[in-house]
Formats: C-alpha cells, structure tokens, sequence
C-alpha cells in the first residue's frame, strides 16, 4: 500500500513536470509531424505506414521520455529521490511516467499519420496497437536514460544503444500494426511485446541499483 | 553513532575522497578548502552517494543500502535539490508524502515561507531557494542532519531563523562551512586536504591551525 502510494506520487510528479515544461513534448510533436509530413509527400505511405508509424514513435518517445530520467541528473533531484526512496521503486515509477508520456504522443501521432497517409483502414485497433508497441519502448528508454545522462553526447547515445535493445520488438510490431490496419488483431504479437516489455522491465528493476 | 571505515571515491581517474577514516556521536564539523571532498563525504554520510571502497555505519546501518536510515536523515547542500517547475508548496508535499510526513506546516512558518508557497521555484530568489531546502531537511524531523554550506545565499533573517533550528535541534549532525565561527558548537572536527583526513579531534584551535597551515601551503604552491 506505502509503496503504491509512492509510486503514483512520483507518476503525478513527472507528469506535472512534463507538461508545465513541455521541453521534451513539443520536440516530440515537432519531429513526429515534421517526419510524417515528409513521408507522406514522398513515398507510398500508405503500403509503409506501419515501419513509420512505429518508427516515428520510437524516436519522438526518445525526445519526450529521456527528459525525465536526464531532468534528475541536471538539477541533482535524483540524489533528493534516492534519500527517500529505494533504486527499484524509481525506477517503476520512471517507467510507468515513460509509458504515459508515450501513450500521450501515440494518441497524437495516430490521428496524425492516419490523416497524412490517407489511411482507411480500422483507426481504433490501430490506436490500440500502437499504444501496445508503447509499453516496449518506454521501458527500454526508461533502462537507458540514466546511462546517457552521464553520455558526452546525450542525443547521440541513447538512439544508437537503444537500437539494439529495440529491436526484437520492431518487427512484431510492424505486423501488429500491419494487421491492425486490415482489422486483425495480432495476439502472438501483442504477447511477444508485453512479455518483452516484461524481461526489460525486470532488467530496468535488477540493475537500477546500479543505474541510478 | 555515525561512523566512516577507509571511505575512498573516485570520479574517473581522480580522487574525491581517500581513505578516511571518522566516527562521531553528536556532532562533526567537515572543513577543508574547496575541492576538498567535504561535499561528496557529506552524501556519502547520507547514502545518497555510495563509496567506491569502504564502509559508512548510520546508526548500525549503511544508508547507501538502507532506504530507513536515509529516511531519517536531512540533508541540506548547496543546491536546493528541488523541482524548479513545481510551487514550493509542491515541493514540500511531495516530499511530504515520500517521506510519509503529514504535519509540516510548521516549517513553512519557521522559515518564513508562507507568502512563497504559491510561487514557482524557479521564480524565488536563491536565498528563499536555500529556505525551501532547509524546510525539506528539517520537515522530516531528522536523527542525522547533513549541512553542507547551509548558510550559502541565505540572507541575514535567513540565518537567523537557521541557526535557530540548528540550536534546537537534538540529533546528531555533520556540518560543513567556508565560516570557521559556524562549526565552533561541534564536539568534533574533521580536516580535509584534497580527499584526505589531516585532522580529526575536539581541538577547533588544532583543526583551525591545520587548515590555515593548508591555506599557506597553497599559496606557497600559486606563487
């Protein structure tokens, strides 16, 4: 109970911070329409909408997402949650905050993309497929952001070591959207994203120890 | 009893803190030049930085480990260690609640900060900014406080109203300041040189000496 109350604690706070700053939002908003934008003007977006749609999400959720695990670096207020609470409960937290965060940007590039590429397809099963290929991605940007705010090159460090830490779930997440566009949803994909989420997830717990 | 075992940090190549060796019950007074390490043993006494090598015992547990010993310890340093985008008042809640704490107002009184706690933190002077820290570290009613340049920015009612709180207070306590007059209260002090315990007595004249010898040294070595 005292720790779920610690949890939504820190949750309500990253969120408040995330959106009085909107320093890692707006840069979100900005590059998923300005790339959805560009795409749509130039290729067949409708036959590669889902590498896109995923892809999109991947990089503005490294914008919007290492804000708030960098944030506590810069301004010392990790060590101010450290003295209170335990590595493991941070970093729950963190992730739980990434994956709201990433959601919010998922309900934003969906409607988005789905009018610049002219889609037809089902909207609401691909809303929810995306917020699917969500839980991946936060997760990994939570386990890799305290590493990159030590990183000489911040921008630079976190898309290339979250690349391959991603990857495995790019695909099945394609094909989760791809499905989803023909109004099919993809359980083996969906489980194999959840239960990827879940190794990142206890790998976050098992070395915030030592990330944080 | 608070103590530290043969605590060394390191920051890359370089040494923060080397081999020293302390144990207080009351009080200590951490002096040394900047650059010396006080900061960094501070956290490291706190738990919220963890040595590279020895041990550090809070009363019989090691903080770095121990989220109930940290939670009994205030901390206060140079930085405010507060989020600039939320009120003070915010702040101090959220604290509050991580901390378990339900009655804090009185430190919004003592410290005078009734007329700020709508403000945004990062609209307050630094000196109101250094009042919000300390209401932090005290609002948890704290076993061990850490004061680490505690008086830095605070003005003179600020100070006041500081060492008030620090008269009042019946804890044990590590306090650190460029003021040699601040730390005169302490039952124990600690010299520091470029990481290293020089001194460590009751004597205030002794650690007084020793770190007016280091001041002299340096300067020989500038000139």
């Amino acid at each position: 109970m005292r720790r779920s109350r610690f949890f939504v604690e820190l949750v309500k706070k990253d969120l408040k911070i995330e959106i009085r700053s909107k320093a890692g939002l707006n840069n979100a908003i900005l590059f998923a329409f300005a790339t959805a934008f560009l795409f749509s003007l130039s290729i067949d977006a409708e036959k590669f909408f889902a590498p896109i749609l995923v892809l999109v999400t991947l990089f503005s959720s490294i914008l919007a997402c290492s804000a708030t695990v960098i944030r506590e670096y810069e301004f010392e207020t990790m060590e101010a949650l450290r003295a209170s609470l335990s590595p493991e409960e941070i970093m729950i937290s963190k992730i739980f905050s990434n994956f709201l965060i990433v959601l919010f940007l998922v309900f934003i590039v969906t409607p988005i993309c789905y009018a610049l590429f002219n889609l037809k397809g089902n909207f609401a099963l691909l809303l929810l497929s995306l917020s699917i290929v969500a839980f991946p991605i936060s997760s990994a940007v939570t386990l890799l952001s305290p590493i990159s705010a030590f990183a000489k090159v911040k921008e630079a460090f976190l898309p290339a070591m979250l690349f391959p830490i991603i990857f495995p779930s790019i695909l099945p997440g394609i094909k989760l959207l791809n499905l989803a566009y023909n109004n099919v949803f993809d359980t083996l994909s969906a489980v194999f994203l959840l239960s990827y989420t879940g190794v990142i997830a206890t790998l976050s717990l098992m070395l915030s120890e030592h990330l944080l | 009893m608070i103590v530290c075992e043969s605590i060394s940090k390191r920051f890359g190549d370089s040494f923060a803190l080397r081999n020293v060796s302390l144990s207080f019950e009351k009080s200590i007074a951490i002096l040394g030049y900047n650059g010396a390490g006080k900061s960094t043993l501070a956290k490291i006494i706190a738990g919220i930085t963890k040595p590279t090598q020895g041990k550090v015992s809070v009363f019989g547990k090691d903080p770095s480990k121990d989220v109930s010993t940290r939670k009994k310890i205030g901390i206060v340093t140079h930085n405010p260690m507060v989020y600039k985008e939320l009120s003070v008042e915010e702040n101090l809640r959220f604290f509050a609640k991580l901390y378990g704490i339900k009655d804090w107002g009185w430190v919004v009184e003592e410290l005078k900060l009734r007329d700020k706690l709508n403000r945004k933190v990062f609209e307050l002077s630094r000196g109101y900014l250094q009042r919000v820290a300390v209401a932090k570290a005290f609002m948890i009613k704290p076993k061990l406080l850490v004061l680490d340049e505690p008086f830095s920015a605070l003005d003179l009612e600020g100070k006041e109203i500081l060492w008030a709180m620090i008269k009042d207070y019946e804890g044990s306590m590590v306090f650190s300041s460029h003021n040699l007059n601040d730390v005169k209260f302490c039952e124990k002090f600690g010299v520091l040189e470029k990481g290293e315990i020089v001194y460590l007595g009751k004597d205030y004249d002794e650690a007084i000496k020793v770190l007016r010898g280091i001041g002299e040294e340096g300067s020989k070595d500038r000139d």
